[in-house]
This record gives C-alpha cells, structure tokens and sequence, in this order.
C-alpha cells in the first residue's frame, strides 16, 4: 500500500539516501534499524514531506507521487494519509492537550469542532491521558507528551504512522509507557514505521525488519530473519554491538 | 528667572488637550506598522526570493537615516509632487486640501518597521523547527500553521522588544512638529510663547510623556503576564 522507490538525499555533499526503495504493505510494522546517520530518520522525513527528497517517488495507494516535484495539494493528501510521531514529541506548546489533537482534524481535515473534541477526548482516555486534557505541553513529562503526540496521529485516523525515534529523548523509566503505547497501535492494525534503537521492541512487534547503513538498505526481513540469521556482514556486526547477548541467540 | 507653577499648569492642560493627537498618531501607525512588520519578517524569515532581499537592503538602507530627516524629505516630496500627481490621477485635490498629519502617519508607520520588523524576526527565528514540521505533519498549510501555531509562539518572545520598541515609537512623536504637526510637545509650548519662558512648557511635556509611558509600560506589563503565562517555557523545545 506505502512504496517509495529510488530515494535519494543529500545535505550538502553529504549523501545521506543513495537510493533507497522499499514496500511496505497494509497492516505491515515496519522497524528502520541502523546506526546513527545512516539515513532512517531522512528516510521518514522524505515521505511526509517534511525533507524534500532530491529524487525518488512514492506510490500510495496506486497514486505515485514524485517525492521531488510533488505539488502541494498532493502533498496534503499524503499527509492526510500519513501521520508522523516526532522523537522531541513536536506538540504545539501554545495549545492544550486537547487541542492539540485538535487541531488538526479542525484545521486541515474539516472535521467540525463538537466532533473533533468527541473524537480527542476518546484517544485521550485510550492513551490513559484523559485527566490532562486541559494541561499545556510544558505541564506534562516527557513519556506523557509522546503519549498525546501519539495520540494526536492517531485521532488524524490515518492509514499510516511514521515513527521518529519515539522513546530516544525520554528518561529510561518512562520508555515503558511509550512502547506499551505504541504496541497498542499496532493492534489496532494501523500501518506503522518505527525507527528504534529498542531491539526487544523490535522483536516483539515488527513483522519486518529493515536494516539501514550509509544510506542503503542493507538487508530486511521478518525479526527473526534478521535477528537470528542475519545474512550481512554489516548487519551482524551492527547487530552484536546494540543486542543484549541473550537475546542475539534466541 | 524663575519658575512660574502657574504657567507651568497652564503648559501642562495645554498639552494635555494635544494628547488626544498624540495618541491617534502612535496607535494608528503602530497597528499599521505592527501588522505590515510582521509580514515582513514572515517574508524575511521565509528567504521568499527577489522580495526579501529587497525588503533587507530597503530596511538596511532605512535605518541608518535619521528619523527628521526622513520626515522632512517626505514632507518636501510631498510638497514638490503632490499637484503633479493628483493631476496625473485627475484629482482635483491639491497641497493645500491634504494636511500633513498623514505624512506623520506614513513617516511614523515606516520609521516604526524597522525596529518592529527586527523584533518580529529574531522572535520568529526563535520558535523551535520542529513546531513548523509538526504544523504540516497534521495537515495544515503554511498560512494555517504560521497562524494558528507559529505566530502565538512569537509573540510572548517578540513582546518585551515589542514594548521596548513602541515606547521609543511613542517618543519619536514630537519629531513630527517638524512638519508642523500640533502634538503634546507643541502643545505644551504654545502658552510659553506669552513671556518668552520655556521651561515650563518643556517641563510640562516630560511630565505628561512620562506618566503617559508609565501608565502604558504597567498596563503591557499586565498584559505580558496575564496573557503568555502557559507559553514561557514555549522557547526551551
């Protein structure tokens, strides 16, 4: 259902996608493995738009649009489709918890207001955050604000979650809550990316793995495929450096 | 000589009466000059090319002319032009049917952009990247995100340069008696004219401009704490 083909990025001179394709279908958790600055978290960005790839298409539902060139109505109905949960969560500061699922159901998607709050404070009670709904960003901590930044993609109702790195800027104790979440969005069947450094996570929820280095796609498969019998050199090593011993041997 | 109370009384209601002009003159040009400031500064902050690149040297050129002299060029232009043009046009006005309280305006709201378009950038640079991605990452448009999201984050931090920035706009209105505008300063003065003794009528004047900033700086200050009171730590993400 999601396909992007032949991405490629650079900052500068630094190349940082070198052509990068990859399917991901309906219902699919996808995890973007890989060391830092491999390119993941530009891959993520390139499909909602908020990098603009150099080259490179997306095919989302059997519509292909040039991730490039794409005109700005295609855009929006990319984003529509497609919600984002950013690594610093990216909640609007200057609005409640409420509203900042809101926010965009009333602003972009036209959903009329009484409904929009209906449908807010439902997700709220799901992600177990209704007791804050009045509460600003800089009121909550770090796990709750990711809670309502996933909250907030999934009242867009969209039919795919692009994961930035979810739990990397949160204290250790509270990346429970946020992956517990997260697990829970994956029931529901929701198309998901997630880009993580939680191995356990990745084994746990994935149905494919997708290991990333220096702007490739070095190898993807199901976790266990990956995990247990990795074909890639790079993988391995990638793989005995971030897996708990225990667990690299299951 | 010595100072007379009495003449200073009468300086001071004298001016008090021009405080209505005084008024009308920093509110109009400063709505204006706000609200065209902050389209620049969206411009500027946008790199939109060809325009911004003109606004910068424009406002670069601006600031380094002093603001009477700005007011005096205006002022002859419009002397030297006017006719021409309004024939041009077919207007039947001339000089003399427009007063020069709007070349006040015009010189006020320009010589008020530079400060404020300044103001509204740095404040606007100041807002986290990550609030224009999430804006767009939900839908909205550009438009929809600088105003629902990105400009009430702006403001709590462009407000104490915005005050700061207003209250020297508000003292830069007596320049305008260069062009013979009535204002709180002439005003003032008018009364001294009988005997020749200033410092009452100049006296009055400091005393009226600065209960006038005092009262204003208290009620911003109200403002700036009743109103951003959720929005302080807007800056630290």
């Amino acid at each position: 259902m999601l396909e992007v083909n032949h991405v490629k990025k650079s900052f500068g001179k630094l190349k940082v996608l070198k052509d990068v394709s990859l399917k991901v279908d309906t219902g699919d958790v996808v995890v973007l493995l890989g060391p830092s600055g491999s390119g993941k978290t530009t891959l993520l960005r390139c499909i909602n738009f908020l990098e603009k790839a150099d080259e490179g298409n997306m095919v989302i539902d059997d519509e292909t649009i040039n991730l490039h060139s794409a005109k700005r109505k295609e855009i929006k109905s990319v984003r529509k489709k497609v919600a984002f949960v950013f690594q610093n969560y990216g909640l609007f500061q200057n609005k409640t918890a409420l509203q900042n699922i809101t926010e965009g159901l009333i602003v972009a998607q036209k959903v009329p207001k009484e409904e929009a709050i209906k449908r807010a404070e439902e997700v709220l009670e799901w992600v177990g955050l209704a007791d804050k709904r009045d509460h600003y960003p800089s009121q909550l901590s770090g796990g709750q604000q990711q809670r309502i930044g996933i909250a907030r993609a999934v009242a867009l109702n969209p039919d795919v979650i692009l994961f930035d790195e979810p739990t990397s800027a949160l204290d250790p104790e509270l990346v429970g809550d946020v992956l517990s979440l997260i697990k829970k969005v994956a029931k529901k069947g929701i198309t998901m990316i997630v880009v993580t450094h939680e191995m356990t996570f990745a084994q746990e929820v994935a149905n494919k793995v997708v290991f990333m280095d220096g702007g490739v796609i070095v190898e993807q498969g199901t976790p266990k495929e990956i995990f247990v019998h990795p074909k890639e050199e790079r993988t391995k090593k990638f793989l005995e450096r971030v897996l708990p011993q225990d667990m690299y041997y299951i | 000589m010595e100072i007379s109370f009495s003449d200073f009384i009468t300086c001071l209601f004298s001016g008090l009466s021009y405080l209505p002009v005084t008024i009308k003159m920093a509110v109009v040009s400063i709505i204006i000059a706000t609200v065209l400031s902050i389209f620049v500064a969206i411009i500027q902050y946008y790199k939109v090319p060809v325009i911004s690149q003109i606004l910068t040297i424009v406002v670069t050129v601006y600031q380094g002319i002093p603001f009477i002299v700005s007011i005096l060029i205006y002022q002859l232009l419009f002397l030297i032009y006017f006719n021409d043009v309004a024939a041009f046009f077919h207007s039947s006005l001339t000089v003399n049917d427009v007063s020069s309280i709007y070349i006040g305006y015009f010189a006020m709201t320009l010589g008020a952009m530079t400060g404020l378009i300044e103001c509204f950038r740095g404040a606007l640079k100041s807002v986290p990247k990550i609030q224009f991605e999430a804006a767009a990452s939900v839908g909205m448009t550009t438009w929809q995100g600088l105003r629902r999201i990105i400009l009430p984050q702006m403001f709590p931090v462009a407000f104490p340069s915005y005050m700061s920035n207003i209250i020297s706009i508000i003292k830069g209105i007596p320049l305008l008696s260069a062009i013979g505008i009535l204002e709180v300063m002439q005003g003032s003065l008018i009364p001294c004219a009988v005997n020749y003794s200033y410092i009452e009528g100049y006296i009055a004047v400091a005393v009226i401009y600065l209960v006038f900033i005092g009262v204003l700086t208290i009620v911003l200050e109200i403002i700036e704490k009743k109103v951003f009171v959720h929005q302080q730590t807007a800056g630290s993400l």
